[in-house]
């Protein structure tokens, strides 16, 4: 059979990671992926270099429009460490607070995305609504739904008082049931079990060789969470559940962010309802002495790591930062190996990649011809759709 | 040899540091604790490679965070970041800066094949026993010999710099 390469990217030069896929292909199913990243690394590392501590954690939180408070908790406990500072009980409550909210942010946010990509786009507008929830309480505490800017060196910068606090717990309830529907919805909706059952599965031990960490990690029975194995913040003293599935497949991936999702109501009620009490921050000096700090944080996509390295001065000497997307992305190229060129939108949809809401172009280059024609990103989704709806696999 | 027989769930936090220096006696230097759950320890990079098939042998869940390129002014340095039995393992490997390369690992865990190509694009650190080293971080027509993150980059030619 004919083989074809057929380019996925790369596209909108607007996030962390944009990426470009190079797809082999036998009719229709995938044999071979090779992976481009870079298009858009803005040297923020090295900018860093260059920036006060505080100017540094503005810049970082701008890393990930959804995950920037993983960034500057990852940051500031790595500055914190080197200057030996303990932050208050209530502060590390409030960076508990603001990342399960964000987690939660992230996770609709995705749902909404998967359901997009498998043509299922009420379920789309649905997440969508409810995460408008989320990001209502974002900005009560913080002022903005993106990028709350909560975190200092030393601390947090807002607090949430006792009025907040109760108007936000009699938010979460309704959308804790919200998240049951979705959960009900997905494991039993056809368009969602013929989307994601079985598609593109990573069995364990790949996962563990090629690194995947977070909902990615757990879906294939990792039970790998660094709030649980390496705790930070107030997460030692706040119980919760690490959800895993066994599956491994795209709806194990769902299972798992759902049921997080529900951990994560859990989470901050309790830090809502145990929020100690006393300040905010304590004072950090402006110069850090020599030193160096590996930071970890359970990101929404997984585990987020920073190096930080210290040489006496106001600014940082390095700044190393892994989002957990590039630990990601390598297993999920290889998972599509034996899946369908139709299969492609979800299955990288399915790591909650940093470039979900982009426009791509799809090139497909026939290698005996040298002939191409070229799709979009929107006209390989709906072709993946036609081609599920005229019964593939079925 | 560490028990392969540990549920992936388990969390039995080892002292993974002193089990590593037990395991090849004299070849770990700068051995640090600083608290739970983190460790550091130098080796050479001719050691490199026994030191994480080790590693990763210790217990089914570890594998490589990520690897920090760091330029201190007189060498290089290459920081493993290994998730290994419940601690955060930073192994160093120091490099002279006129010959710094280390041996790849990426046939010991192929979640290092970005890692590898992201300290070549953007510190020039030779990874060697892996064939070309792909492009990942700087676009294709970035000039050869560029490391953006070097401390004596001077910039690109034609003006534009950090």
């Amino acid at each position: 059979m004919t083989k074809y390469n057929l380019p996925v990217g790369p596209q909108h030069p607007a996030l962390k990671e944009p990426a470009s896929f190079w797809f082999k292909v036998e009719g229709e199913v995938i044999v071979d992926v090779d992976i481009r990243l870079g298009y858009n690394h803005r040297g923020i590392e090295k900018a860093c270099e260059s920036r006060n501590y505080i100017q540094c954690l503005y810049l970082l939180e701008r890393i990930c429009g959804i995950c920037s408070h993983a960034h500057t908790t990852a940051f500031a406990q790595g500055v914190e460490e080197i200057l030996g500072l303990e932050i208050p009980a209530r502060a590390k409550y409030i960076r508990v607070i603001i990342a399960e909210l964000e987690r939660i942010h992230s996770h609709l946010l995705w749902l909404g995305v998967a359901g997009h990509e498998i043509g299922f786009d009420t379920l789309f507008m649905y997440a969508w609504r409810d995460r408008e929830t989320v990001l209502d309480i974002l900005e009560l505490i913080s002022g903005n739904r993106v990028n709350y800017a909560m975190n200092t060196i030393g601390g947090v910068r807002r607090d949430i008082d006792q009025a907040k606090r109760e108007q936000i717990l009699g938010m979460l309830d309704p959308l804790a049931e919200r998240v049951k529907f979705y959960t009900d919805l997905v494991t039993s909706e056809p368009t969602c079990l013929a989307r994601l059952e079985n598609v593109a599965p990573v069995p364990a031990d790949k996962a563990v060789a090629l690194g995947t960490v977070g909902p990615t990690a757990r879906a294939s029975g990792i039970k790998v969470d660094v709030r649980r194995d390496d705790p930070y913040a107030a997460y030692a003293e706040i119980p919760f559940e690490v959800i895993t599935s066994e599956r491994g497949d795209l709806l194990g991936r769902a299972i798992v962010r759902l049921g997080e999702i529900g951990e994560s109501v859990k989470i901050i009620k309790y830090a809502l309802q145990n929020l100690p009490e006393g300040p905010l921050t304590v004072k950090a000096p402006r110069k850090v002495a020599a030193g160096e700090a590996v930071s970890r944080v359970e990101a929404p996509r997984g585990e987020d790591i920073h190096y930080v390295r210290a040489d006496g001065s106001d600014h940082p000497e390095r700044v190393k930062v892994r989002a957990p997307t590039l630990a990601n992305l390598f297993a999920v190229g290889e998972s599509m190996k034996g899946a369908y060129v139709a299969d492609i939108p979800i299955v990288i949809a399915s790591i909650d990649p940093c470039f979900s809401c982009t426009d791509r172009m799809i090139e497909l280059v026939q290698s005996r011809t040298g002939t191409s024609s070229v799709m979009t990103w929107e006209e390989l989704r709906e072709y993946g759709i036609r081609w599920y709806g005229h019964g593939h696999r079925s | 040899m560490c028990g392969q027989e540990q549920q992936r769930s388990d969390l039995a936090r080892r002292d993974i540091l002193a089990e590593l220096c037990a395991r090849f006696p004299g070849e770990v230097g700068e051995a640090a604790a600083p608290r739970p759950g983190r460790a550091w320890a130098t080796v050479s990079r001719e050691v490199l490679r026994p030191v994480t098939e080790f590693l990763l042998g210790c217990g089914p869940g570890a594998y490589l965070s990520t690897i920090t390129a760091v330029d201190t002014g007189e060498e290089f340095q290459a920081i493993y970041h290994f998730w290994v039995a419940g601690t955060e393992l930073n192994l160093r490997v120091r490099l002279d800066r006129r010959e710094p390369a280390v041996p790849s690992i990426m046939d010991l865990h192929p979640g290092a094949n970005f890692y590898e190509r992201e300290i070549h694009d953007l510190m020039g650190i030779e990874v060697t026993g892996r064939g070309k080293l792909e492009r990942l971080a700087v676009p294709d027509d970035w000039p050869e010999g560029h490391y953006p993150l070097r401390k004596d980059w001077p910039g690109l030619p034609g003006g534009e710099s950090a």
